[in-house]
């Protein structure tokens, strides 16, 4: 009997698509790893294991104040994102009007624009503001609010935009014919069909939001620093594993956000 | 129950007219169908009926109410589209409610009237299921259910039956037209099927570039198009331009002097004769006021009819569809064979040349 040879390339086929995988988790595998690990400094081999690593980093002042500025932060910046992304994706998929295109482009440009760069225009804008009006944004949380809706935006305008073009226009219209004005068509109609977007949107930004460094860099004020910059400047003097633990906090937060964004709407497929 | 009446009706986009001019008067209960190719103004006519078309100049009125400026949701049609266009996340019970809710109607009569609806398109044991579990067909007549139970003054269907199969399609067709008898209900199809507007319509509208070319009965239509579109629309495959002579005679421009009833001396037409009309044969028979000498072209079998193309001594060609005899195997005339094309002086009808 011949042997079936095309199932050799099947074979590498998959162990290349194992061994990418791998590549790509075993940072992260590794960052949870060294969580646990007793050493005082960050090495290997372990000498034992321990949770101390976690009871110290809610311990500190520091990651426990970062770490709930950065949520309240993310779940602030996902709503707004929402309330200003969907009328806007309403806008760019339903309606052809001049200066679409346009507007498209500007909603998609924080994505473009390196994010130390954006942080620190935002920072001048803010500076200029200020000296016009007197009111102060800068180094407080509504300066660092509107750096992380503007993180968010994109994405939802994106996730949003993608979903409502996915919906048949004519279901709209039987609504409306059978009596529903455009308001209540959208709520019964076109809401429920685009709602795995709108969850997406919302882990998504929240994610985006939450690991954002380099737009906070310059807009966090003293005594409020996100988690990002509290891990930065945790790093600069120390290298024990209480930062592994963070991270491996981190790491299941986003995991578990993206599952849920992914379970909503297959992500895979919008972006 | 409430006619619709289209005055001076016009839309355009840009500067070019889609609808253009069009005015319709279509009486309570009455079935209108609205004919034409692609492109003809058929479909903006009826979405400006239903309201999601504004139209430039013109009103829109359904029984004594004018409807131009009002909101398609208050305009009280139900309109069936092509694509069905189920709410996809509504069980079939719920689709068919949506109407009544936005209608305030009371719960437990909401109910009862759902039932009733799905009872009337035999649809009762489906009510909890999705659209997407439901065939094509069905679909449509959950659609058709979501549209009727709100008792719209008009029902307005979008080619309903274009994404069935041929066999559905007479099926449903028949069905939307009991319906329709049974109800009274005012309807208004659109379609670019000949054979299915002479199925279903008591009137129909034959549109083209955004014009009424003719309106009339099915049989009004068929037998006596007005126009030249018309006529070709309606399956008139020979149209042979000439000039009337007199004493009911029409030159073809091929030279032929043909036998026509309503030839009018000295005016420029068209000779509409359609294929089933004209009989081929062996000999010259002298049963018909014309037969004319010819040639087979090609032949076409096809079953219950064979389709030959024939060509004059002038190369003027004609289509001949002729019924086949029972067992009588290929078809009778094949190519290159000499025969004689007759038809009586009734048979064809003069049109007006474009």
């Amino acid at each position: 009997m011949e042997r079936q040879r095309p199932r050799i390339g099947g074979v590498l086929y998959r162990a290349s698509a194992y061994a990418v995988l791998a590549f790509v988790l075993a940072p992260l595998a590794v960052i949870v790893w060294v969580a646990f690990f007793a050493n005082p400094i960050i090495g290997f081999p372990p000498t034992g294991y321990t949770l101390r690593w976690f009871a110290r980093a809610w311990a500190s002042e520091d990651f426990r104040s970062g770490f709930l500025l950065s949520v309240q932060l993310g779940i602030a910046a996902a709503a707004i994102s929402l309330l200003l992304g969907v009328p806007a994706s309403i806008a760019i998929a339903r309606h052809d009007f001049p200066g679409r295109e346009a507007i498209n482009t500007l909603l998609m440009a924080p994505l473009v624009v390196p994010g130390i760069v954006g942080g620190a225009a935002l920072f001048i804008g803010y500076l200029a503001f200020e000296l016009a009006t007197g009111i102060q944004i800068a180094g407080n949380l509504a300066g660092l609010l509107i750096a992380h809706t503007l993180l968010a935006i994109p994405w939802t305008v994106r996730l949003v935009t993608a979903a409502l073009l996915r919906v048949d226009a004519s279901i709209i219209e039987a609504a409306v014919n059978l009596g529903a004005s455009p308001f209540v068509a959208f709520r019964r109609v076109t809401l429920p069909a685009i709602r795995p977007g709108l969850v997406a949107a919302v882990m998504l930004s929240f994610v985006i939001s939450f690991i954002d460094l380099e737009k906070s860099l310059f807009l966090v004020g003293p005594g409020r620093t996100t988690l990002q910059i509290a891990i930065m400047n945790y790093l600069e003097w120390n290298l024990d594993p209480t930062i592994a633990a963070v991270a491996a906090v981190q790491i299941a937060i986003i995991g578990l956000a993206l599952l849920a964004a992914d379970r909503a709407v297959g992500l895979t497929r919008i972006i | 129950m409430a006619g619709v009446t289209l005055q001076n009706v016009t839309k355009h986009y840009g500067t070019s007219a889609v609808v253009n001019d069009v005015s319709l008067q279509i009486a309570p209960g009455e079935f209108a169908v609205f004919l034409g190719p692609s492109g003809c103004g058929k479909t903006t006519t009826l979405r400006m009926i239903a309201g999601f078309v504004a139209p430039t100049s013109g009103s829109i009125r359904l029984g004594a109410r004018d409807v131009t400026a009002a909101p398609p949701h208050r305009r009280n049609t139900g309109l069936v589209f092509q694509n069905y266009a189920l709410f996809p996340h509504m069980t079939v019970a719920a689709n068919v409610a949506f109407g009544l809710e936005m209608r305030n109607c009371p719960k437990p009569e909401i109910v009862e009237r759902v039932k009733a609806a799905l009872l009337r398109v035999r649809l009762e044991a489906f009510a909890e299921r999705m659209p997407r579990q439901l065939s094509g067909g069905q679909q449509q007549r959950v659609a058709l259910a979501r549209a009727l139970v709100i008792e719209p003054d008009v029902l307005l269907l979008d080619e309903p039956l274009s994404n069935l199969d041929t066999k559905l399609r007479s099926e449903m067709r028949e069905e939307i037209r009991a319906l329709q008898q049974s109800l009274k209900l005012t309807t208004i199809l659109v379609t670019h099927d000949q054979e299915e507007a002479l199925a279903v319509g008591d009137r129909l509208v034959v549109m083209n570039q955004g014009r009424i070319e003719q309106i009339g009965t099915p049989a009004n239509i068929f037998e006596m198009p007005r126009s030249r579109f018309v006529a070709d629309f309606t399956g008139v495959a020979n149209l042979l331009a000439g000039r009337g002579a007199s004493g009911g005679r029409f030159v073809l421009a091929g030279g032929e002097t043909v036998r026509q009833a309503d030839a009018v001396a000295g005016t420029e037409a068209v000779l509409a004769l359609r294929p089933e009309r004209a009989e081929l044969l062996a000999a010259a028979s002298g049963r018909h006021a014309n037969e004319l000498p010819a040639r087979v072209v090609t032949a076409t079998y096809l079953g219950t009819v064979s389709d030959y193309r024939v060509e004059l001594a002038s190369g003027t060609r004609l289509a001949c569809r002729q019924t086949n005899e029972p067992g009588g195997g290929a078809a009778r005339f094949a190519p290159g064979e000499a025969v004689w094309i007759g038809w009586s002086e009734t048979a064809a009808r003069l049109v007006a040349p474009e």
